[in-house]
Protein backbone atom coordinates (compact mmCIF):
# COMPACT_ATOMS: atom_id res chain seq x y z
CA UNK A 1 0.00 0.00 0.00
CA UNK A 2 1.20 3.44 -1.03
CA UNK A 3 2.27 5.47 2.06
CA UNK A 4 0.88 8.86 2.64
CA UNK A 5 2.85 11.66 4.53
CA UNK A 6 1.22 14.84 4.96
CA UNK A 7 4.28 17.95 4.96
CA UNK A 8 4.28 20.52 7.63
CA UNK A 9 4.89 23.82 6.94
CA UNK A 10 8.38 23.71 8.08
CA UNK A 11 9.15 21.62 5.23
CA UNK A 12 7.25 24.18 2.70
CA UNK A 13 9.73 26.49 4.01
CA UNK A 14 12.16 24.64 3.95
CA UNK A 15 12.38 24.23 0.17
CA UNK A 16 12.09 28.26 -0.13
CA UNK A 17 14.82 29.00 2.04
CA UNK A 18 16.96 26.29 2.53
CA UNK A 19 18.03 26.66 5.64
CA UNK A 20 19.30 23.54 6.46
CA UNK A 21 20.64 21.17 3.37
CA UNK A 22 20.47 17.66 4.85
CA UNK A 23 16.83 18.24 5.56
CA UNK A 24 16.17 20.41 2.23
CA UNK A 25 17.65 17.19 0.52
CA UNK A 26 15.32 14.92 2.33
CA UNK A 27 12.30 16.75 1.59
CA UNK A 28 13.85 16.37 -2.42
CA UNK A 29 14.14 12.59 -1.98
CA UNK A 30 10.31 12.42 -0.80
CA UNK A 31 9.14 14.05 -3.47
CA UNK A 32 11.27 11.93 -6.20
CA UNK A 33 9.53 8.82 -4.47
CA UNK A 34 6.29 10.94 -5.07
CA UNK A 35 6.80 12.11 -8.45
CA UNK A 36 7.72 8.08 -9.27
CA UNK A 37 4.23 7.31 -7.09
CA UNK A 38 5.89 5.53 -4.23
CA UNK A 39 4.30 7.68 -2.22
CA UNK A 40 1.49 10.45 -1.85
CA UNK A 41 2.03 13.86 -0.59
CA UNK A 42 -0.06 16.43 0.56
CA UNK A 43 -0.07 20.22 1.94
CA UNK A 44 -3.15 21.49 3.89
CA UNK A 45 -4.25 25.48 3.12
CA UNK A 46 -3.30 26.12 6.60
CA UNK A 47 0.40 25.39 5.44
CA UNK A 48 0.25 27.75 2.80
CA UNK A 49 -0.59 30.65 5.36
CA UNK A 50 1.42 29.95 7.80
CA UNK A 51 4.59 29.88 4.87
CA UNK A 52 2.82 33.37 3.58
CA UNK A 53 2.87 34.60 7.33
CA UNK A 54 6.92 33.91 7.82
CA UNK A 55 7.48 35.52 4.48
CA UNK A 56 5.45 38.41 4.90
CA UNK A 57 6.47 38.95 8.68
CA UNK A 58 8.65 40.98 10.49
CA UNK A 59 11.65 38.74 9.77
CA UNK A 60 11.36 38.07 5.99
CA UNK A 61 9.14 41.37 4.94
CA UNK A 62 9.26 40.30 1.83
CA UNK A 63 7.13 42.01 -0.37
CA UNK A 64 3.54 41.17 -1.96
CA UNK A 65 5.03 40.40 -5.18
CA UNK A 66 7.73 38.34 -3.95
CA UNK A 67 5.73 36.00 -2.06
CA UNK A 68 3.36 35.58 -4.49
CA UNK A 69 5.63 34.08 -7.16
CA UNK A 70 7.10 32.08 -4.75
CA UNK A 71 3.59 30.53 -3.23
CA UNK A 72 2.37 30.22 -7.50
CA UNK A 73 5.80 28.04 -7.69
CA UNK A 74 5.47 25.87 -4.40
CA UNK A 75 1.64 25.19 -5.54
CA UNK A 76 3.13 23.78 -9.35
CA UNK A 77 5.54 21.16 -7.80
CA UNK A 78 3.57 18.30 -9.05
CA UNK A 79 4.61 15.78 -6.67
CA UNK A 80 2.49 17.61 -3.90
CA UNK A 81 -1.15 17.65 -3.99
CA UNK A 82 -2.19 20.77 -2.25
CA UNK A 83 -5.01 21.15 -0.65
CA UNK A 84 -7.85 23.67 -2.17
CA UNK A 85 -4.99 24.80 -4.80
CA UNK A 86 -7.23 26.27 -7.38
CA UNK A 87 -8.53 28.63 -4.30
CA UNK A 88 -5.42 29.21 -2.75
CA UNK A 89 -4.20 30.39 -6.93
CA UNK A 90 -7.18 32.93 -6.77
CA UNK A 91 -6.66 34.51 -3.36
CA UNK A 92 -3.21 34.89 -4.81
CA UNK A 93 -4.87 36.64 -8.19
CA UNK A 94 -6.84 38.90 -6.05
CA UNK A 95 -4.05 39.39 -3.15
CA UNK A 96 -2.06 41.12 -5.71
CA UNK A 97 -4.17 43.48 -6.77
CA UNK A 98 -6.06 44.34 -3.43
CA UNK A 99 -5.13 45.94 -0.21
CA UNK A 100 -6.45 42.77 2.08
CA UNK A 101 -5.01 40.15 4.19
CA UNK A 102 -4.36 37.22 2.54
CA UNK A 103 -7.01 35.54 4.49
CA UNK A 104 -9.58 37.57 3.56
CA UNK A 105 -8.30 37.27 0.07
CA UNK A 106 -9.02 33.28 0.13
CA UNK A 107 -12.33 33.85 1.79
CA UNK A 108 -13.21 36.05 -1.36
CA UNK A 109 -11.43 33.15 -3.48
CA UNK A 110 -13.65 30.28 -1.89
CA UNK A 111 -17.16 32.16 -2.13
CA UNK A 112 -16.37 32.99 -5.97
CA UNK A 113 -14.88 29.65 -6.91
CA UNK A 114 -17.83 28.14 -4.97
CA UNK A 115 -20.44 30.44 -5.83
CA UNK A 116 -21.82 31.61 -2.44
CA UNK A 117 -22.61 34.95 -1.70
CA UNK A 118 -20.41 36.64 0.60
CA UNK A 119 -21.95 38.16 3.74
CA UNK A 120 -19.24 39.75 6.33
CA UNK A 121 -19.33 43.37 8.33
CA UNK A 122 -16.03 44.38 6.82
CA UNK A 123 -17.20 46.49 4.06
CA UNK A 124 -14.13 46.80 2.43
CA UNK A 125 -14.13 43.32 1.64
CA UNK A 126 -17.72 43.49 0.35
CA UNK A 127 -17.33 45.36 -2.08
CA UNK A 128 -14.38 44.02 -3.23
CA UNK A 129 -16.26 41.06 -3.43
CA UNK A 130 -19.00 42.60 -5.58
CA UNK A 131 -16.74 43.45 -7.94
CA UNK A 132 -15.21 40.22 -8.25
CA UNK A 133 -18.69 38.51 -9.06
CA UNK A 134 -19.25 40.61 -11.78
CA UNK A 135 -16.18 39.22 -13.52
CA UNK A 136 -16.37 36.07 -15.66
CA UNK A 137 -15.14 32.76 -14.22
CA UNK A 138 -11.88 32.21 -15.96
CA UNK A 139 -12.23 28.15 -15.78
CA UNK B 1 -12.23 10.65 -21.16
CA UNK B 2 -10.16 14.21 -20.85
CA UNK B 3 -7.69 15.31 -18.21
CA UNK B 4 -8.26 19.01 -16.38
CA UNK B 5 -4.63 20.65 -16.70
CA UNK B 6 -3.95 22.81 -14.73
CA UNK B 7 -1.80 26.48 -16.01
CA UNK B 8 0.66 28.16 -14.12
CA UNK B 9 -1.82 30.37 -12.95
CA UNK B 10 -5.44 29.89 -11.96
CA UNK B 11 -6.29 29.01 -15.63
CA UNK B 12 -7.46 25.64 -16.54
CA UNK B 13 -7.24 23.86 -20.03
CA UNK B 14 -8.88 20.66 -21.17
CA UNK B 15 -6.51 18.19 -22.90
CA UNK B 16 -7.01 14.34 -24.09
CA UNK B 17 -5.82 12.14 -21.31
CA UNK B 18 -4.12 10.48 -23.79
CA UNK B 19 -1.88 13.34 -25.09
CA UNK B 20 -0.49 13.75 -21.47
CA UNK B 21 0.32 9.80 -20.93
CA UNK B 22 2.35 10.48 -24.17
CA UNK B 23 4.18 13.36 -22.58
CA UNK B 24 4.64 12.14 -19.12
CA UNK B 25 5.36 8.84 -20.82
CA UNK B 26 8.33 10.64 -22.94
CA UNK B 27 9.83 12.58 -20.04
CA UNK B 28 9.56 9.75 -17.56
CA UNK B 29 7.72 11.97 -15.15
CA UNK B 30 5.40 13.83 -13.80
CA UNK B 31 4.81 16.90 -16.15
CA UNK B 32 3.22 20.23 -15.98
CA UNK B 33 2.61 22.66 -19.24
CA UNK B 34 3.01 26.11 -18.69
CA UNK B 35 2.13 29.21 -20.33
CA UNK B 36 5.03 31.36 -21.75
CA UNK B 37 4.31 34.39 -23.72
CA UNK B 38 1.82 32.51 -26.27
CA UNK B 39 3.50 28.95 -26.21
CA UNK B 40 3.05 26.13 -23.90
CA UNK B 41 5.82 25.05 -22.56
CA UNK B 42 6.68 21.80 -21.23
CA UNK B 43 7.91 21.75 -17.20
CA UNK B 44 8.77 19.08 -14.78
CA UNK B 45 9.34 18.67 -11.67
CA UNK B 46 13.34 19.85 -11.50
CA UNK B 47 12.29 23.17 -13.20
CA UNK B 48 9.63 24.00 -10.86
CA UNK B 49 12.30 23.53 -8.20
CA UNK B 50 15.21 25.57 -10.55
CA UNK B 51 12.87 28.25 -10.89
CA UNK B 52 11.48 28.33 -7.06
CA UNK B 53 15.50 28.53 -5.85
CA UNK B 54 15.73 31.23 -8.20
CA UNK B 55 12.84 33.41 -6.73
CA UNK B 56 14.34 32.61 -3.49
CA UNK B 57 17.70 33.75 -3.65
CA UNK B 58 17.02 37.15 -1.59
CA UNK B 59 15.48 35.06 0.94
CA UNK B 60 17.81 32.46 1.39
CA UNK B 61 20.72 34.93 1.74
CA UNK B 62 18.69 36.37 4.51
CA UNK B 63 18.18 33.27 6.10
CA UNK B 64 22.23 32.44 6.33
CA UNK B 65 22.70 35.80 7.73
CA UNK B 66 20.11 34.85 10.40
CA UNK B 67 21.46 32.12 11.07
CA UNK B 68 25.30 33.49 11.79
CA UNK B 69 23.65 35.87 13.80
CA UNK B 70 21.73 33.86 15.95
CA UNK B 71 23.02 30.18 16.48
CA UNK B 72 19.48 29.36 18.19
CA UNK B 73 17.98 30.23 14.57
CA UNK B 74 14.86 27.41 14.69
CA UNK B 75 12.57 27.79 11.70
CA UNK B 76 9.31 26.52 14.09
CA UNK B 77 10.11 29.50 16.17
CA UNK B 78 9.71 31.68 13.18
CA UNK B 79 6.48 30.34 12.07
CA UNK B 80 4.80 30.07 16.06
CA UNK B 81 6.25 34.39 15.67
CA UNK B 82 4.79 35.25 12.67
CA UNK B 83 1.43 33.37 13.54
CA UNK B 84 1.53 35.30 16.93
CA UNK B 85 2.17 38.28 14.94
CA UNK B 86 -0.51 38.05 12.39
CA UNK B 87 -3.23 37.72 15.43
CA UNK B 88 -1.80 40.36 17.22
CA UNK B 89 -2.11 42.41 13.86
CA UNK B 90 -6.21 42.09 13.57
Amino acid sequence: MTETYLLDTNVILRLILKDNLDQYNQVIKLMEQGESGKVKLYCSTISIFETIFVLTGKIYQSSKLEVIQIIQTVLNLQPINFEEQVTIFEALEIFSSHSLSFPDCYLLAKSKINQYKFFSFDQKAVKIFNKLENLKPRI
Amino acid sequence: MNYKLKLSSQNQITLPVELLNKLEAKSGQYIEIALSGNQFVIRTFRDVLKSLDKLSQGLQIKTKKLQASNPNFDLDNIIDQSLTEFYNSK
